[in-house]
């Protein structure tokens, strides 16, 4: 076949150098802004399922009070000991292939072990409300006694708390409790209580049940730390002061307390599983069912919250790069269109003399399409130059703002709620981890699939924008072009 | 001798502003090849359409152009135009992007004619231009030089039958007659039919062949 064409197309284009390097330029544009998008959108989707794989596979099993509170009439929701979530059936789902890990929790409270002295609160109790905090276990002035107490987590599995997991507490002597532990009675302390108290690792701790029944020793395994500072400005019972909570195994904190264990199994009260594969919550409800867990009585939540707040501000990146890349594409098309059929109509005198000579209206659309071509493909080497540091700044200037943006929605309902967080007594915490930090930085990388993707749009755009104006070519004829009318 | 382009009862007309305007009626002709014809007549004769029917740059509302006894509608006009015509305009028309050489060779490329770039420089030093005028741009050369550029794009596509519209309108005397020495040239030593419509009675006088057209009839023809 005679490709003089593409020869003329060479030619043209560099005997036309201003008009070409204005097409190249804008090309650059719009592939660098296509780029970008799809960088953008790639990063944020990496990212987003990273963080799915991260967080989206915990799934707490918690008593579903909205239910109980619909079957109770209006009364007050009360759970049946056969409805019960118990050690045995959590342990039985916990064994289900599907899950990676898992945690349970029951949480109690006992009075201050003899000898030692809770922390207190950095702000002075209300007008009237008064205790003592040493005592071993009694109040010295007015004021509820049952509030001066110390708060007593049982976990399957210390570790994975929220606070452990996630790095707000950690063990710095001993270790943590753990699974093995199970029957033990045994027991973590936090640094400053161990500390004004002189408790270590080996030491032993008196607990009780809350009304100061069923005195049990614990050993103590481990000292963690709770960075956590008071709040200065509002006061806090004991039992909620940071470091006024010790972590003992479920077991031994059913022991403490006979009335959470039923028919000889321990009650606990919301259980936390990781999913190996995020995507099989469907089939862990199953497992669950399987497993005797009522989800009329019980509710799993799949940690989704976490993840929409993780994910959120990039996947408002996302939405809005996928937004620019149509827009941009849409519009580069139009605006080539035009260009190229301007380009036609100024060289009209050029196509007339070619199809004078008998060339075919084909290759003269041809000639406009590998002149179109060659610029995309020139301008595709530079955008990829630049689209990713562009990409990575406009990336991060985004993020930025909707970071920010989230920041002050999570202030807002913060005021609303009046610190309601704080108050989350449930260590397991996993249906409502409190505040979290958005994700605030992507990675843009550029891949041989966003260039593919850039030069298939650009190979849409080229076609677009030279073969609707290239219709116009079919209809010419080189009478009217190049002879003068008589 | 057998004719190598007809002109069957040719009739085209334009569509004006309030009704057609019948601009060539009924036109038959036969040309011979060998032959250097003018073509002579007021504007608005229909001189101009008649050699773009003839020459297939567009088709005829009624009658037949032939070539060699086909009709070049069926044969396809881009591929006569390719393979059998040549035409040179008043107005040069030539790809002003590319040295004048290079509108010659680009002329052969789509007309697939062997030769090349050396023929191209043979053709236009025949035709009075050095090698640097030829490697130079066509718009930095003169109105002659780009008239004999246009005459080396269509001499060196071979064809048989070689069609020009007023070729010395914008030249000089010396050089118009150069130009005519060219055309006689072809049809006379290469037997090329050669077609010129021109205003000029000095060309017409030195062709064999002179047709007189008249309100889109042919009004007289001989020498």
């Amino acid at each position: 076949m005679n490709v003089n064409f593409v020869k003329r197309a060479g030619l043209s284009l560099a005997a036309r150098r201003v008009k070409s390097l204005i097409m190249l330029g804008l090309f650059l544009v719009i592939f660098t802004l296509v780029l970008a998008g799809f960088l953008l959108q790639s990063a944020t989707g990496q990212s987003a399922a990273h963080t799915k794989a991260r967080v989206g596979a915990d799934v707490t099993l918690d008593w579903d009070v909205e239910k109980a509170m619909a079957k109770s009439n209006g009364g007050f929701p009360k759970m049946s000991d056969a409805d019960a979530l118990t050690t045995d059936r959590a342990d039985a789902l916990g064994r289900s292939p599907l899950v990676r890990d898992y945690n349970y929790s029951l949480e109690s409270a006992s009075p201050p072990p003899a000898g030692v002295t809770l922390l207190e609160s950095a702000a002075k109790p209300p007008e009237g409300l008064s205790m003592a905090t040493t005592v071993g276990g009694a109040a010295t002035t007015a004021g509820p006694a049952d509030m001066n107490t110390l708060s007593v987590s049982g976990q399957r599995d210390v570790r994975l708390t929220d606070e452990f997991a996630k790095g707000r507490h950690a063990v710095i002597d001993g270790r943590a409790i753990g699974p093995a532990d199970d029957g033990k009675n045994v027991v973590m302390v936090e640094e400053r209580l161990a500390a004004k108290n002189k408790l270590t690792v080996g030491g032993k701790l008196t607990l009780k049940s809350p009304d100061g029944k069923n005195p049990i020793e614990f050993e103590i395994v481990g000292v963690y730390r709770d960075p956590t500072a008071p709040q200065a400005d509002m006061w806090m019972p004991p039992g909620m002061v940071p470091g006024n909570k010790v972590y003992a195994p479920v077991g031994a904190v059913a022991r403490l307390n006979p009335s959470e264990q039923v028919g000889g199994r321990t009650k606990v009260q919301v259980a936390k599983y990781t999913l190996k594969d995020p995507g099989k919550f469907e089939q862990f409800k199953k497992a669950a069912g399987a497993a005797g867990v009522d989800l009329g009585v019980f509710k799993l939540d799949n940690n989704d919250r976490l993840y929409r707040d993780l994910v959120g501000p990039i996947q408002s990146i996302a939405s809005f790069a996928g937004v620019a890349v149509w827009l941009v594409s849409i519009a580069g098309a139009a605006i080539l269109g035009l260009i190229v059929a301007m380009a036609i109509k100024e060289r009209r005198q050029e196509l007339g003399i070619l199809l004078s000579l008998g060339e075919r209206k084909w290759k003269l659309v041809g000639q406009h399409l590998v002149e179109v071509t060659a610029v995309a493909v020139l301008a595709l080497g530079f955008s990829v130059l630049v689209g990713t540091a562009l990409s990575q700044y406009a990336g991060d200037a985004l993020l930025g703002r909707e970071v920010a943006a989230a920041k002050d929605k999570e202030a807002d309902q913060g005021t609303v709620a009046g610190g309601g967080k704080v108050m989350m007594a449930r260590s397991i915490g996993s249906a409502d981890p409190g505040p979290v930090k958005p994700i605030d930085k992507i990675s843009v990388s550029l891949e041989a699939a966003e260039v593919g993707r850039v030069a298939g749009v650009g190979v849409g755009i080229a076609l677009l924008a030279t073969l609707l104006p290239g219709l116009a070519i079919l209809k010419l004829n080189p009478r009217t072009i190049l002879m003068k009318g008589e | 001798m057998a004719p190598i382009l007809e002109l069957d009862g040719v009739s085209h007309a334009f569509q004006g502003p309030r009704k057609k305007v019948w601009v060539l009626k009924n036109v038959s002709f036969a040309f011979e090849p060998g032959t250097f014809y003018t073509i002579l007549g007021p504007s608005g004769s229909g001189k101009t359409t008649m050699l773009s029917l003839a020459s297939g740059l567009d088709s005829p509302v009624d009658g037949r152009v032939l070539y060699r006894g086909e009709d070049v509608r069926g044969m396809g006009l881009a591929k006569y135009r390719n393979r059998h015509v040549a035409t040179i305009f008043q107005s040069y028309n030539l790809l002003t992007y590319m040295s004048a050489v290079r509108n010659v060779t680009t002329a052969m490329e789509i007309t697939g004619v062997k030769g090349g770039r050396k023929r191209a420089m043979e053709l236009l030093e025949r035709l009075g231009l050095d090698e640097e005028e030829a490697k130079a741009p066509v718009l930095e050369l003169s109105g002659g030089q780009q008239q004999r550029v246009a005459i080396a794009r269509a001499l060196a596509c071979d064809v048989d039958i070689l069609f020009a519209d007023e070729p010395t309108g914008n030249l000089d005397g010396d050089t118009a007659q150069e130009m005519v020495e060219v055309f006689r040239e072809l049809a006379h030593e290469q037997g090329t039919c050669v077609i010129v419509v021109t205003h000029s009675q000095e060309v017409a006088r030195q062709s064999d062949q002179v047709l007189t057209l008249t309100k889109g009839k042919i009004a007289r023809r001989g020498k």
